[in-house]
């Protein structure tokens, strides 16, 4: 059992409980919770008119899908909710938070990513691919960096996860080239677009969209705050990795290991251990 | 010698858009912004016959839909407009497609971007616009913008 802290909010609880926060238009908000309830976390998909006992909440995930329909653009108009400053507020105690994919554009449009200034410092502009205009997706390969983030925290450094992605504005880029020097600098910089052997080449297809630093994910300083392009929770499970992937190979005719944990998984149970650790 | 045509598409069909867009601006306090409309912007650079250009441009599909939009030559009114068009190649996927699928061979260039246009009760209408384009409607990482 936690320990109970006078000062807070919350009950005392066995598990982490995390809100997968909905907003009209996403729709990876069902996988993001299997991947929690898996990871041996509770959670509930919670609306975004649902502000009501948000701080009750031990972390939050920002599903994929198309926010607001991209109206103006990409998550622009979810960062403008009003449950996005109790979020926010959340996150400055500590509370992690985990932004995939449109979660991630939106993260960047509400400054808390990459938090380093109280003003919108970055953006996820649309994909540079020399092939396809707009929306891509395809499997692919995100490396470990040396962090802080504490959704990388059961990760070696180097190492390789398999990862689908599917967007069509993923270029973290930014007018300031002293950002991209700090992010370097703070280890901000959590996942980086790589080949199947860990090399990171600033190319198509290894990079797939163009991103500064082949950044795939980027953290906040305090590394409780994660936004990231590729979805986690569509490879946190053997079987739903791509067929030519040795996992998954060695994994065929076997109902038992093909629902057990592929590496995206590490992402969420760095987050429970974190909770665990740090808030409970 | 190339000529240079502004061509400014809206939508028949209620734009949502722009009345989200409307929406948020007065949720975040700008109250005094009445009406904002969005019109699609292209700059077209050509080598033709201005009229057959004009007259063949309206009929492309990809760029006018006569089931939802209309379109004009004419810049549309308000109090301010705020153009915003991304830094990196405006116009050139348009291009790309108007030309070799298309056969609009005469255009040299395309310039593509978002034309908002405000209807405003406030003494400084440029003013009120830039703010919006600030804290809604522009990030200037990757757009820029122009008040007009």
């Amino acid at each position: 059992m936690g320990l109970w802290r006078p000062s807070s909010k919350k009950m005392p609880s066995k598990k982490p409980n995390v809100a997968v926060v909905y907003f009209p238009g996403n729709n990876c908000e069902e996988e993001s919770l299997k991947a929690v309830l898996a990871a041996g976390m509770d959670g509930k998909i919670v609306r975004w008119n649902q502000r009501k006992g948000i701080e009750q909440y031990d972390g939050f995930i920002i599903p994929g899908g198309w926010g607001y329909e991209d109206r103006i653009r990409a998550g622009v108009i979810a960062s403008k909710d009003p449950i996005f400053k109790a979020i926010k507020e959340q996150s400055e105690n500590g509370v992690p938070v985990l932004g995939i994919c449109n979660g991630a554009q939106a993260l960047v449009e509400c400054s808390m990513i990459p938090g380093l200034k109280h003003k919108v410092e970055m953006a996820l502009a649309p994909n540079r691919n020399p092939f396809i205009s707009g929306y891509y997706c395809t499997q692919l390969f995100i490396r470990k960096e040396p962090t802080n983030s504490i959704f990388a925290k059961s990760l070696k450094d180097n190492e390789v996860l398999p990862v689908p992605i599917a967007h069509g504005e993923g270029r973290f880029t930014t007018k300031d080239p002293d950002l991209i020097k700090k992010l370097e600098k703070n280890k901000q910089i959590v996942f980086k677009y790589c080949t199947r052997e860990g090399k990171v080449e600033d190319r198509f297809p290894v990079n797939p969209n163009g991103a500064v630093l082949s950044a795939a994910a980027i953290a906040n300083k305090e590394g409780n705050v994660l936004a990231i392009m590729p979805h986690p929770e569509r490879a946190s499970f053997i079987r739903q990795l791509q067929d030519v992937s040795e996992p998954k190979n060695s994994s065929n005719g076997n109902l038992r290991l093909m629902e057990s944990f592929a590496p995206g998984m590490q992402l969420f149970l760095s987050m429970k251990k974190y909770i665990e650790e740090k808030i409970l | 010698m190339s000529k240079a045509f502004e061509l400014f598409v809206t939508l028949k069909i209620p734009d949502t858009t722009a009345i989200t867009a409307l929406q948020v601006l007065k949720s975040m306090g700008f109250s005094e912004i009445n009406d904002l409309r969005r019109v699609d912007y292209y700059r077209f650079l050509v080598d033709a016959d201005a009229e057959s250009f004009k007259n063949k441009i309206v009929k492309a599909d990809i760029i006018v839909n006569a089931n939802k939009h209309s379109c004009s030559f004419h810049v549309p009114g308000g109090s301010s407009r705020l153009l915003v068009r991304d830094i990196e190649n405006p116009g050139e996927g348009i291009l790309k497609t108007l030309k070799n699928r298309l056969g609009f061979n005469e255009i040299k260039k395309v310039e593509k971007g978002t034309l908002w246009c405000f209807d405003v009760s406030s003494k400084d209408p440029k003013k009120l616009a830039e703010k919006a384009a600030k804290e809604l409607l522009v990030n200037e990482h990757f757009q820029e913008y122009e008040v007009l």
